[in-house]
Order: C-alpha cells, then structure tokens, then sequence
C-alpha cells in the first residue's frame, strides 16, 4: 500500500479531532466517542514511533493463540492448557533487546511481558497473546476488545472447529471491515484435516471473509504442532516489521473508518442517521450541507489530494 | 394431572400466539422469543407427550457446530445415517433415527404427532423438512434427533436447534474440549435448566489425557449454573473409524443409551422430569410475557394520552383564538364596517330609502351582498385559523411520539402525512363552518321573533345581524392587541350596540353564547376526527385485557395439573 508519512497522518488526526469539536454541537456524545478515541489512541500510538510493530493474536477459546505464540517464539512463554478458557490476561512477547519497549507496552496496558532475544527477521515485533473473545468470561472479551483496538496488526486465529462460529463473524470480524491492511486471519489446527479438507476448509472460510465485508483478506493455514505454515506466517511477520509503517497503516485504517462514519454523505446509512430521522425528512440537527462541506474540506485541505487518502470501504488487498 | 390439562394448554396456547409485543420495548425481544418459544413448545411436545405418556423418548442431539453432533449420532447407531463434514456448519435438515417399532410414532401420522408442523422426508434427495430414518440399531424406546448448530453464521439453524430442543425429552449436548467454555452453548444449556428438561452432556475431541481435568472443570461449570448432577461423558480425541468415535466413548454412551431404554421405569422417569419441568416454567416464562404485555398496554397508554393532551390543548387554542379578536380582520371587518359602519349608525337609519336603492342597484349589477362578502371572509378565516391548528397538534403528536417508548414503531406502521391535518380537513372545516353559519342564522330567526320587524325596519335582513352576532361571538373575551383591535373592538361594539338596540342585551349574550358554544362543539367534532387518526393506530396495541388473558391462562394450567 502506499506508505503515508507520520506528518501527512499527523494533519488527517488533527484533522479529524477539529471535525470531531465541529461536530459537538450537533450530534450527541455517544455518537463521536468512537472518533474521540481513535484521536486519543492515534496521538497516544504515535507518540511511541515505529520501532516496535504490535501484533496481536486474536481469536476463540481453543483455537490455538498460545501454542502459536510458543511456536513463534521458539520456546514456551505462554501457558497451554486444557481446560478453557486459559489465557485471561494479554501476555506480551517482546523479540529483540526490548531495553525500551517498556513505555509502549505500559501505554498498550500489558504488564505481562516476556522477552526473546533476536537478531533476525522478527527483531522489533511485540506479539500479544489476546485473551479470548468468545467464553463464558466476559472480563477476556473486554480485554481482548481493548487491545485490538490499540494494536498495529491483527492476526484472528481460528480454527477448523470454529471457523464458522457467529461469534466469530458476526461478533468480531464483521466490525473490522475496513481494516483489511492491518488484518491477517489463520486456520489453525491444520493438522487435523486432510489436504483436501484443508483446501475445502480454507475455501468456505473465505467466502465467509467475503460475507464479512473482508473480500481482501485471505486466510492462511498453519499449525503450531507440525509447524505447517509457520515459516510463511514468520515471513508475512518479517514483512511488517521491515516496513516500519504498521503502526501507520493501523492508525489511517482507523482515521479513515471513523471520518467516514462521521460523513453523512459517506457510508451507507448509519443506524444514527435512520434513527434520527424516521420518515427520510432530513433531520434538523444536522448541520446544513453547505456549512458541513464547507467544514469538511477546510480541515483536510492537504490531504484530499494525497494519494493515501481513500474513503472507507474501498481497500483491497492485504 | 386432570383431563383439562390438554385444553387449557390449547388455551394458553392460542392466547399466547395472540399475546400482542409489537412495539419495540426494552422487554419485547425477549418477550417475543419467550412466546414464540411456549407456542412451539406446547405444539410440538407438551400437548404430544401428554397424549401419549408411554411414547418413546426423544434424545435431541445438540451443540455446537464442529463438535461432532453427527459423528456422534452414527456411532450410537452404527451406521452412517447423517453426513459429517469438515465444512461448517454442516447438518442442514435435521435428521430422526428410530427404531422400526417406534415409526408408527415419529413419522407423523398418527392424530398429535410430536413437532407436527415438521413434515418428514425419507429419502436422501429431499429437503426441507425432518428426514426420518429407521434403523434397528437404536434401541427400541429411544428415538435420536441429529439437530442444527446453535452457533454458527447460519441464524436460521439456532431457531431450528432451540425449537428441535423444545421437544426433547432429553437433551444430548454435544461439545468439545476447545469448546465447552464458549459463551453460546451455556446460554441454551440455562434455557434447558429454566425448563428442566433431562440432559446429558458429551465432550468430544479430548487430547490424550485431559479427560479427568476437562471432565472435572465441566462438572464444575455444570454446578456453578444450577446443572449439578448431568452425566457428562468425555469422548477421547482419536482417528475416526469409519467415521466413528473410538470404541471406549462408543461403549461409554451405548451402555447408558441401552440402559435406558431397557429400563422402561428409568425411561419414564426422564420423560416425567422433562415434561413436569416443562410445564413448571410455563408459569414464570408466561409471567414474563405478560409483563411483557404490560408494558405495552402502558407504553399505548402514555401515546394515547399524549395525542389526548395535545389534541386537548388544539380545542383550547382554537377557543382563544375565537374569543381574541384575531378573526376580526382585513375584510370581515372592511366589510362589515361597509354594511353597518362604525359611523354612527343612526345615519343609516335616517337613509333607509337610499340605503334601499343601493342594494336594489346592486342585485342589478349582479354584485354580492356585502354582507355575504363579511360571512365569506369570516368562513375563510375561521377555516385557516382551524386548519392551521389542527396542523400544529399533528406535528406535535408526530414529535412526541418519536421520542416517546414505542412511538416510532406505532409511526412506521402508519401512512404518510400525519404530520399535518388530513387531505380532507379542510373542506370539513369548511362544511362546519358553514353549518355554524346558518345555525348563527337560526338562531338569531327563532330568537328574534317579532323584533325582525324592527330590525327590517333599520334595513338589517337576518343575514346582517347574524354577522353582527358573529363579530359579537369573536370579540367576547377580549385579548385585542394594538390598532386592530381598537378597529375590532369598535366594530364589536357597534355591533353589540346594534343587537342590543334590536333585541336587547340579556337576549344578545344568550344569543351569542348559544353561537359560541355551537362553534365550540364544532370545533371539537373536527378535531376528534384528526385525533382519531392518532388514537386509531393504537387500537390494534395491547389492552390490558390481553395480559389478563395470559394470567388467566396459565392459571387454568395450574388448576389442570391438580
């Protein structure tokens, strides 16, 4: 993708928190939360620059995070249980020296933390072992919510059992449409299919993406006990950290998103607009036309012609 | 249990499926599931098993998708009757296994069939309905329902597998060891405790040697939400053979499978709990509904009060505005100051004979009696002036509603335009109007009896001083502001000076108070039909006699089970 500069990113956050207070008036707070916490996390990641590139492993109860996590690393840091759900709190793993990590895992709120020292490929990578997001622990839900808002990169981890869980599509993935860039998603436990089902597996589970509103994203197959895919995932991994711009990527998915839920010209019928409105009459408390237009292309005067500026929706590709 | 239990769970039933949750509250959804859940309930299991208490049980295999449900089923029976799958979700149809002796019971055709809305299909091609298959594997007494997944992306599957569930006699639920703490699968197994039905829980895929752990954490969870004492079997993860589970899990579940059905007391113990608890919850579950009811019923109530305030309010405002003088302007007063003048009128008196000709030359030329004009503008205002509130009330009740619980779906279900008066308003208006008129007109004929003569003598034809009895009407209550009412209150006073010069003063305040108040009852009348438009989308809403209904019902079944 195009790599937006962290001065051009800067101006489109600045941006959308003046839009955000040209806003206030008229829409009531609950409906410009979200906006005002992707300027508080986009200020709050970028303080923290690119040395270290976050990526989370996301996922079920029992689809295999952990023990990916153990694999990645090459040794055992996180725990693998049976009985579920295992994984309550976030656990970090830091690769590299990690001497200076410690302010942006304490602003990313993980005091778990481990290291593992390496020179190679995945140096720079914090890898977050989420808690899970579809038990009966509600408390891991929240947590896990918390840090995939917060994180550079997503990996959802699911698995031949679940893969087709509404929890899973309907709770999680469906919400991130629009996010494709920053979004991986494995099939783990391949181990316990055939080639073939494997293949017919991997298939459904990507029409499925597809239904999601994520026709970009492909899912790849790994498993953590034969080391299937594990290499490729390395790889993919490497591919990010070298970059450097993950973090960049993740706060313009997350700018873009939230100023395009603002415009009311822009997604599709928002339920607050349907709300508000019944009958189709436009609503009163919306700001005319003309003094939104005005206020729009007064605040992103510099970036309406930048080439990294897209409206929501129309990312492809991962 | 009496003879009446079956009719009054007919009644609960039909009472049910009436129960009216179309407004959008808080407690609606839940309410709406819970009933659609007790209709379904009393059709497919609770009128069947208590038509035939002896039937064979019913085993309905549920879970999650991926857990095997259908894997588990082929084993017990040992052949492959419902196709297992790799892709998700897999069991589309759901599938019924029993023995040859029991057909005559499962396959729908005897007079109150279990899930009777259900049609069966044999064959391997067909689709859409309960795919029968008889197999003498199964143990006589006991029939195996392969249902949908609860969780997957396919939400039609969840409704099935809750109804297919509905009509258990026990409940085989299915999970894995990756699976069992998900949140989903406890929300069905807490609905399943809420009706008591029998349960017996299958951990299948266990890693080599976490049964005892997975086991033990289960049967804590189990106890920790009311289901201590379920029978929870745990199925090592190994190959399949044949798509079988291993032998040690297969004999695990066979032993405890043939058990009951040999064991015809232990049977109908299983069946007895599921169908006493069953009918236990109906109390609490219809209670919820018909809170549910209530709710609505006060939701209708506080909408029909507020179109009732408003519409309230609109008479009172027309009222005022009648009384205020500020009809009494531009050409009602032009005109009538034309006719009688606010000169001084003992002129006119002294040029009857002129006044006369005048009107003689006007009838020639085809011109209007001014006095007409006056009536004429006094209807259009009075039109306006009606039309134009009755609007203001519309908006109001439209406005209120929508913020009001439950008022935009009573909106949605209504035609467009009500927010302002109906197309037809305004000719009715008129319609009044006019009617007022000529009863303004009646009036001052039956009152003034002989004193018309005296009143001719002044040149003033009913017509003349039913507008002069008009002006009085609109100019009663004072409330004149600034030049126009100086105009209006001189033009009052020249007309009441006029009136009561003809008639005299008691029989002018009778006469206008008669006007007055046939004005108002008009009015009324026309805002009533606007107001109905409102109060009339309500109509079809919960009353307070359909929550009645409920309780009543449900305490008929109680009464039945004595």
């Amino acid at each position: 993708m195009t790599v937006v500069g962290p001065e051009t990113l800067t101006r489109r956050v600045d941006a959308l928190a003046s839009a955000v207070e040209l806003l206030r008036p008229h829409l009531p707070a609950d409906e410009l939360a979200p906006a005002d916490a992707v300027v508080h996390r986009a200020r709050g990641r970028m303080r923290h620059g690119s040395r270290y590139t976050v990526v989370a492993l996301a996922g079920q109860t029992g689809s295999g995070k952990s023990s990916l996590v153990n694999a990645l690393a090459g040794r055992e840091v996180a725990a693998v249980g049976v009985t579920r759900p295992t994984t309550s709190r976030a656990r970090a793993v830091v690769f590299g020296d990690g001497h200076d990590a410690g302010p942006l895992l304490d602003w990313l709120g993980v005091p778990e933390r481990d290291l593992v020292p390496t020179d190679d490929a995945l140096d720079g990578l914090v890898l977050l072992d989420l808690p899970d997001v579809d038990s009966v622990a509600t408390d891991h839900h929240l947590e896990a919510h918390r840090l995939i808002d917060r994180v550079d990169r997503l990996v959802f981890v699911t698995d031949p059992q679940k893969y087709a869980d509404e929890a899973l599509h309907v709770g999680e993935l469906q919400r991130l449409a629009g996010h494709e860039e920053v979004l991986e998603v494995v099939l783990s436990q391949v181990d316990r299919l055939t080639d073939e089902q494997q293949a017919a597996c991997l298939k459904d589970l990507r029409r499925r993406l597809s239904d999601d509103g994520l026709a970009g994203t492909r899912p790849h197959a790994v498993s953590s006990k034969t080391g299937e895919g594990l290499p490729e995932m390395r790889d993919r991994l490497a591919e990010v950290i070298r970059g450097r711009h993950a973090m960049l990527d993740r706060v313009e998915a997350d700018v873009t998103a939230a100023a395009g839920a603002l415009d009311p010209g822009g997604r599709p019928a928002s339920s607050r607009l349907s709300h508000r409105t019944p009958g189709g009459r436009p609503s009163t408390a919306w700001p005319t036309p003309s003094v939104w237009t005005g206020s729009w292309r007064s605040w992103s005067p510099s970036t309406a012609a930048t080439p990294g500026w897209r409206p929501a929706g129309r990312h492809c590709g991962g | 249990m009496s003879a009446g239990l079956p009719a009054a769970l007919q009644s609960l039933r039909d009472a049910m499926a009436d129960a009216p949750l179309a407004l959008d509250l808080p407690s609606a959804a839940d309410a709406r599931r819970t009933r659609d859940r007790i209709v379904q309930q009393v059709d497919d299991y609770l009128l069947p098993r208590l038509a035939r208490i002896d039937a064979p049980l019913l085993a309905v295999v549920g879970g999650s998708t991926g857990s095997g449900k259908s894997t588990i089923v082929n084993s017990l029976v040992g052949r492959t009757v419902t196709e297992p799958g790799v892709l998700r979700p897999t069991t589309r149809d759901p599938v019924l296994v029993c023995h040859p002796d029991d057909e005559p019971v499962f396959d729908g055709s005897g007079p109150t069939p279990v899930l009777p809305d259900l049609p069966r299909v044999r064959g391997e091609g067909e689709a859409g309905g309960l795919r029968l298959v008889v197999d003498p594997g199964v143990p006589a007494g006991i029939a195996l329902l392969d249902s949908p997944d609860i969780d997957s992306v396919e939400l039609a599957h969840h409704d099935l597998a809750a109804k297919l569930l509905g009509a258990a006699d026990l409940g085989l639920f299915v999970t894995t060891a990756a699976r069992y703490a998900d949140a989903v699968p406890w929300d069905h197994l807490a609905d399943a405790r809420e009706r008591s039905v029998a349960l017996a829980i299958v951990v299948n895929r266990v890693p080599p040697d976490a049964g005892d752990a997975v086991t033990a954490h289960l049967q804590q969870m189990l106890a920790e939400r009311g289901l201590q004492g379920t029978p929870v079997f745990a199925v090592d993860e190994e190959p399949l053979r044949d798509g079988r589970i291993g032998e040690a899990g297969r004999n695990l579940l066979e032993a405890w499978l043939t058990g009951l059905s040999a064991d015809a007391a232990a049977r109908h113990e299983v069946v007895r709990q599921s169908l006493d608890g069953a009918l236990d919850s109906l109390v609490p579950r219809v209670d919820r509904v018909a809170d549910a009811v209530d709710d609505q019923v006060r939701a209708v109530d506080h909408l029909r009060r507020e179109a009732d305030r408003r519409f309230d309010d609109a008479v009172e405002r027309a009222e005022e505005a009648l009384g205020s003088g500020t009809l009494l302007r531009d050409q009602v007063l032009e005109r009538f100051r034309e006719h009688v003048g606010t000169a001084d009128w003992m002129d006119r008196l002294q040029r009857t004979v002129g006044r006369a000709r005048d009107r003689l030359r006007a009838a020639v030329r085809g011109e209007k009696p001014v006095e007409e004009e006056a009536r004429g503008a006094i209807e259009q205002h009075l039109v306006d002036l009606l039309r134009h509130t009755a609007d203001e009330a519309c908006l109001q009740v439209v406005e209120a509603w929508r913020a009001m619980a439950g008022g935009s779906d009573v909106l949605a279900g209504a035609a467009n335009g009500l927010e302002r008066s109906s197309p037809g308003m305004p000719a009715a208006a008129e319609r009044h109007v006019e009617a007022w008129q000529a009863t303004v007109l009646q009036l001052v004929r039956d009152r003034a009896g002989g004193r018309m003569a005296l009143a001719r003598g002044l040149s003033l034809g009913v017509n003349s001083v039913g507008v002069a009895l008009m002006v009085v009407v609109f100019a009663q209550t004072g409330g004149l502001t600034g030049g126009e009412a100086v105009v209006a209150g001189g033009t009052a006073a020249v007309s009441q000076a006029l009136l009561s010069a003809v008639f005299g003063e008691q029989a002018v305040r009778d006469l206008a108070r008669d006007a007055r108040r046939d004005l108002v009852d008009r009015v009324e009348l026309l805002f009533a039909a606007e107001r109905a438009r409102f109060t009339g989308l309500l109509d079809d809403h919960a009353t307070a006699a359909d929550a009645a209904a409920l309780r009543e019902a449900v305490a008929d079944v109680r009464q039945g089970r004595r």
